[in-house]
């Protein structure tokens, strides 16, 4: 179940205080194991006309949960489906309601989504919370306090600065968000704590800066090339072998940008997932994040090729594939992990997780 | 004797522990030390479902809990003392026969659901919606695309004036639910071509005006602009997409970071294909539309064969560029021609450009 690893590296550095442990997390779940899982809830929210979506979601996420070992235990979800149901049943109304009245007047899409997007700090205050409140470790609930107005200060109030400062200041809120969900998330009566550098996310969001630049470069002197190409055929029309020319090295230089940009795209996932969970501590108790640029891209790229081949019949093994590279690649250098204590929690209702997963609003923990 | 981890609830400190349960008494004591961690009498235990391998869960009252690997055992307890919750669930996911079975099910049905469900779901939706709302809408799309792509026309207003008369003649308003106008404009970026907006605006291009040479082709085009709104085409397309786009999402959505590719494919196809059924079902109004009166058909398949002329000039007839051509056919909003023109018969007029 579990590695334990000698806490100096080889350049006998010593990276946490001599008690500490190093415990892998470990993903046990399997593809086949879950497809079935999946196919049950596909059919049976198919036949409950959607209702049994809640139930599904408990049992998906209860696999992926009690999958997931840290130190000999295993991780619980308890939400009850019955909330799930009913945030669900609200953010539908919400989407039917916006579908109708987009259908009729599209002006009120650019509102619709400024509501949303308004909407948006007390959307992840209630997913974060209610996700947290619902998973427990060892008998112990996770909790989650941060408050509406702080999120609003972190997902509106300084993302209004993008456009004033060119853009320089994205790594800072990404930091401050990132510290904002962190900071806020507590296990037991125990705060964590987040402890990156800003000047980590500047770095991050510098190389894929460049990289991109790099990119578009590139591309504008292929673009120019194939112009030039263009007008060096000017005067007589264009035969159709030329034409056909120009579209076969198009054909080569577009997926080929594309790979790139997945490449940069994969790289600050990545890079981002390894800051969060590398400045990650609670009570002398460190996270280590690992995951490496090439091992994501592989998987991300494979997974994708096998939910098109498979008409998407391959999501389950491309989920688990997926919560197995990221856990594996986990760990937590611990000190002392059974000293937690558990703190008075209230429920919290499911609504803000459901509309933020019906609209997809990045939850990024 | 059911072996695992026992947790109090207060603290997050493993015990190492065995459950046992004897004449209405559970035990739960430490392997190692053997001191009774918990003793109750008569309990009742919320036992966690089984989901796969995955750890058990027994919760007593007091907040505490056992949990084990031992997935068989706990099922055999919970025969013993509670009736099985959900347990069913697991029976079914772990039948490979039923697996198979509801697999097939679940195809057949997603395969009627994009051939028919979908498409009639909503068609029905869209007749619901009153059409003096669809009368009020879809300007503002006008509007928004005289700012961007369009410019006002450059065709003689005496002219456009006399092609509005002509067409608006061949119909009875009274009897369409949607009033129809008919607008000109001029664009490069969209050259020869026409569109109808829900709100029964039918525009022309100058290019599609000047690349007539009779002007009963542009009946028939008109034909076919007013079987799009006749049949609420643009609002049908919204719904459709919509649902395949949040169905997607709901199924397979967070399985990659490239979640845009997964998303975006299928409805990108599936529009595609909702849409070359649209041009039919707007080619055979265009049809009943120019026999009723009493105009050739042959004019549609004689403005359809030039401006593919016009969007294709290079015209290879070579086999390799029909092939390719058929592929491209899945890919693209309109079937091909060469299928559309068909009921319509041969080209009315021939004219040089």
């Amino acid at each position: 179940m579990e590695k334990i690893d000698p806490i100096i590296d080889a350049a006998g550095n010593q990276t946490a205080s001599p008690a500490s442990q190093q415990h892998h997390f470990e993903f046990t779940g399997n593809g086949s194991e879950f497809f079935r899982i999946w196919i049950v809830n596909i059919l049976l929210t198919i036949v409950t006309l959607g209702v049994y979506s809640a139930w599904a979601k408990v049992r998906t996420k209860r696999y992926f949960y009690g999958n997931t070992h840290l130190a000999q235990s295993t991780f619980d979800y308890l939400a009850d489906p019955v909330t799930i149901l009913k945030g669900r049943l609200i953010a539908v109304a919400i989407l039917l309601v916006y579908a109708a009245v987009r259908t009729i007047n599209p002006i009120v899409e650019p509102l619709f989504f400024l509501f949303l997007f308004l909407l948006t700090p007390w959307l992840i205050v209630r997913s974060h919370a209610f996700n947290a409140i619902n998973s427990s470790y060892r008998n112990i609930r996770f909790n989650f306090t941060g408050t509406t107005g702080e999120a609003a200060k972190e997902y509106i109030a300084y993302p209004l600065l993008i456009l004033l400062t060119l853009g320089l200041i994205i790594p800072y809120i990404r930091y401050r968000q990132t510290r904002f969900t962190v900071d806020n998330h507590r296990f037991g009566d125990q705060y964590f704590d987040f402890n990156a550098r800003v000047k980590s996310y500047f770095k991050v969001f510098g190389i894929a800066f460049v990289f991109m630049f790099v990119i578009g470069v590139f591309s504008a002197i292929m673009i120019a090339a194939v112009a030039g190409y263009s007008a060096a055929e000017a005067g007589a029309s264009m035969d159709s072998q030329s034409q056909q020319q120009i579209a076969a090295s198009m054909m080569v230089y577009i997926p080929i940008i594309y790979l790139f940009m997945a490449i940069i795209g994969i790289y600050v996932y990545v890079a981002l997932l390894n800051l969060m969970f590398n400045g990650i501590s609670i009570a002398d108790n460190q996270f280590k994040s690992s995951l490496k640029v090439r091992s994501m891209l592989w998987i991300q790229l494979t997974n994708l090729l096998g939910l098109i081949i498979t008409l998407g019949l391959f999501y389950p093994w491309a989920k688990v594939r997926l919560a197995k590279y990221r856990l594996e690649q986990l760990s937590v250098m611990a000190t002392d992990l059974d000293s937690f204590t558990s703190s008075q929690a209230d429920q919290v209702s499911a609504t803000g997780d459901e509309i933020g997963e019906v609209f997809a609003v990045d939850m990024g923990f | 004797m059911i072996e695992g981890n026992f947790f109090t609830g207060s603290s997050s400190k493993r015990h190492n522990a065995e459950l046992s349960l004897a004449n209405g008494l559970l035990l739960v004591k430490d392997t190692v030390s053997k001191q009774v961690l918990l003793q109750l009498n008569r309990p009742t235990l919320a036992i966690s479902a089984r989901v796969g391998n995955t750890v058990r869960a027994i919760s007593f009252d007091d907040g505490s809990k056992f949990e084990t690997l031992d997935n068989d055992a706990v099922d055999t307890l919970q025969a013993e003392i509670a009736p099985s919750k959900q347990h069913w669930l697991y029976w079914l996911e772990n039948h490979y026969p039923i697996i198979m079975a509801m697999l097939a099910t679940i195809i057949v049905i997603t395969w009627l659901s994009i051939q028919y469900g979908i498409p009639a779901g909503a068609k029905w939706l869209a007749y619901k919606v009153p059409a003096s709302l669809y009368a009020g809408a879809g300007d503002s799309t006008l509007k928004y695309m005289d700012k961007s792509i369009l410019n006002p026309s450059q065709l003689p207003e005496q002219r456009q004036q006399a092609l509005r008369e002509k067409f608006l003649s061949l119909i009875d308003q009274s009897s369409l639910s949607i009033p129809i106008r008919v607008e000109f404009r001029n664009s490069e970026l969209m050259g020869a071509n026409a569109f109808a907006l829900p709100s029964g605006m039918i525009v022309f291009t100058d290019d599609m005006v000047n690349l007539s040479c009779d002007d009963q082709e542009l009946t028939a085009i008109f034909g076919h602009e007013l079987g799009h709104i006749e049949y609420r085409h643009t609002v049908r397309s919204m719904i459709q997409s919509s649902v395949i786009a949040f169905t997607t999402v709901m199924l397979v959505g967070d399985a990659s970071f490239l979640g845009e590719v997964v998303v975006g494919l299928p409805t990108f196809l599936l529009e595609m294909d909702y849409s070359r059924d649209f041009e039919r079902e707007a080619d055979d109004y265009a049809y009943h539309f120019l026999q009723t009166n009493n105009i050739n058909p042959g004019f549609f398949t004689s403005i359809m064969n030039r401006m593919e002329t016009v969007h294709r000039p290079t015209n290879t007839a070579s086999s390799e560029q029909a092939d390719l051509d058929r592929v491209e056919g899945y890919f693209s909003s309109h079937p091909l021609t060469e299928q559309r023109t068909q009921q319509f018969g041969e080209a009315a007029v021939q004219c040089e450009m």
